[in-house]
């Protein structure tokens, strides 16, 4: 498990709900929220530009070419 | 207070942190707003920031110590909180931290099972150096991370299914800066707390994973002394831990119901998010994850300008309804007109008077009987 600081910024949309919704999406590219908030909007923009950390699923070991492996 | 009906009136109250405050993001500071809030409310459901003042602390019988991760579930309608009589803390020390410090830590746990008579497990020690690391974010709030997550849960879940602990306080080694130009003005008052941010990834890791209470004491090399210590930042200064509070909130901190139960079958009344019936948060800091959460509900929320935190999120440019004021005393005005019924349009000397509805198809017209 790896916990990475990530920045994203996510269309204002119409009403919190689908705001939430969005925001969950666009971080999940990352890996699974932990913390976020919006720490500011751009109204002329409509967007939001969210901050968070989110938990990055340590990647596996190669199993071919014994990268990965120890001799 | 008089209560005037039967449904206890709940308030949730907020400071971010890790984003400046003015009000909170020092040392407890915003322990003062919770307790007039307290006064007026039959519930109070807030976080460790706002209570924990290192040292310093004040019991609250109808306060609720949630911690930040299990609030955003709350505000949901994921997790409800169950009120306890008293919870066996498990505490974890970070193997980072060096031998005298991990005494200084210990001595306080004993001092808050001897002095204050809290129910604590045996402590576990991680099985690695957690390795926190601090970072500063574009918007100027404050954030971490650790080098060694799974090394933390390992602790947890060997005091969970061991030691019966029911609530974790976790004491991690946090970098020592003295010179930073950032604890200079953190001592002072001003800027951003730079552990905060750190701290609340620690405990949102341990709620998310074992769904009970958490909260976070970091551990850090006594500083020199500074006549010119900010009142705000002094309760930090006092000794050698920042345990003392944490022990304390979570030792009547509320578990978390991840389902809700039949009435009548919980073993005590729960408490979910439709039965909050205000939210005060900073003006500026309206993006989190709670609050846009209790937006969509019948929460009143109250905006607090006073506060001024690093964010650019106020409740207007997110399309939240809210009520504006500049102080947490007015803030508490509106919570006793809220509480007694009252529009607070009602308490200025000037009142509109009604005006009608903005033009709208009849029913015939829409061919609705």
């Amino acid at each position: 498990m790896q916990l990475q600081l990530v920045a994203v910024e996510v269309a204002l949309g119409e009403g919190t709900e689908a705001l939430q919704r969005a925001i969950a999406l666009a971080l999940q590219i990352y890996g699974e929220p932990l913390r976020w908030a919006i720490t500011a909007v751009d109204s002329d923009r409509r967007v939001a530009q969210v901050e968070a950390v989110v938990i990055v699923a340590a990647a596996p070991l190669c199993q071919e070419s014994g990268v990965g492996e120890r001799g | 207070m008089n209560r005037t009906s039967d449904r206890p009136y709940t308030v949730m109250l907020i400071v971010p942190t890790g984003v400046g405050a003015a009000i909170g993001g020092y040392a407890g500071d915003a322990l003062p707003v919770a307790r007039a809030i307290a006064q007026v409310a039959d519930r109070l459901i807030t976080h460790p920031n706002v209570l924990n003042g290192a040292q310093l602390y004040w019991p609250l019988p109808n306060a609720l110590y949630v911690e930040g991760y299990g609030l955003d579930q709350f505000a949901a309608g994921r997790w409800g909180l169950r009120p306890v009589h008293q919870n066996r803390v498990g505490l974890v020390l970070d193997a980072g931290i060096e031998p005298e410090l991990r005494w200084r830590h210990l001595q306080a746990a004993d001092a808050a099972r001897a002095t204050l008579g809290l129910s604590l497990t045996d402590y576990a020690m991680t099985d690695a150096p957690l390795g926190v690391s601090l970072q500063t974010a574009a918007s100027g709030a404050t954030w971490g991370a650790l080098q060694n997550p799974d090394a933390l849960l390992r602790c947890v879940e060997k005091l969970v299914t061991q030691a019966g602990a029911e609530a974790i306080a976790v004491v991690a080694r946090f970098p020592d800066d003295a010179g930073s130009e950032a604890l200079h003005n953190y001592r002072h008052g001003q800027g951003v707390d730079p552990l905060a941010g750190a701290e609340a990834v620690i405990s949102h890791l341990v709620v998310r994973t074992f769904q009970i209470p958490c909260a976070h004491a970091p551990a850090l090399s006594p500083l020199p002394l500074d006549p010119t210590l900010s009142p705000k930042s002094a309760a930090e200064e006092l000794g050698h831990t920042f345990l003392p509070c944490v022990l304390v909130g979570l030792s009547r901190a509320p578990q978390f119901a991840t389902h809700a139960v039949a009435p009548g079958q919980a073993s005590c009344p729960e408490i979910w998010a439709d039965q909050v019936d205000a939210l005060v948060i900073p003006a500026t800091a309206c993006g989190g994850s709670a609050v846009l959460s209790l937006s969509q509900t019948a929460t009143q929320i109250i905006t607090v300008a006073d506060n001024i935190t690093r964010m650019q999120t106020p409740a207007a440019a997110l399309g939240l309804r809210a009520i504006a004021v500049q102080s947490y005393l007015e803030a508490v005005g509106v919570l006793v007109a809220h509480r007694a019924g009252l529009d607070p349009v009602a308490l200025r000397p000037q009142m509109n008077p009604l005006r009608a509805i903005a033009s709208y198809p009849s029913w015939q017209h829409l061919g609705k009987t």
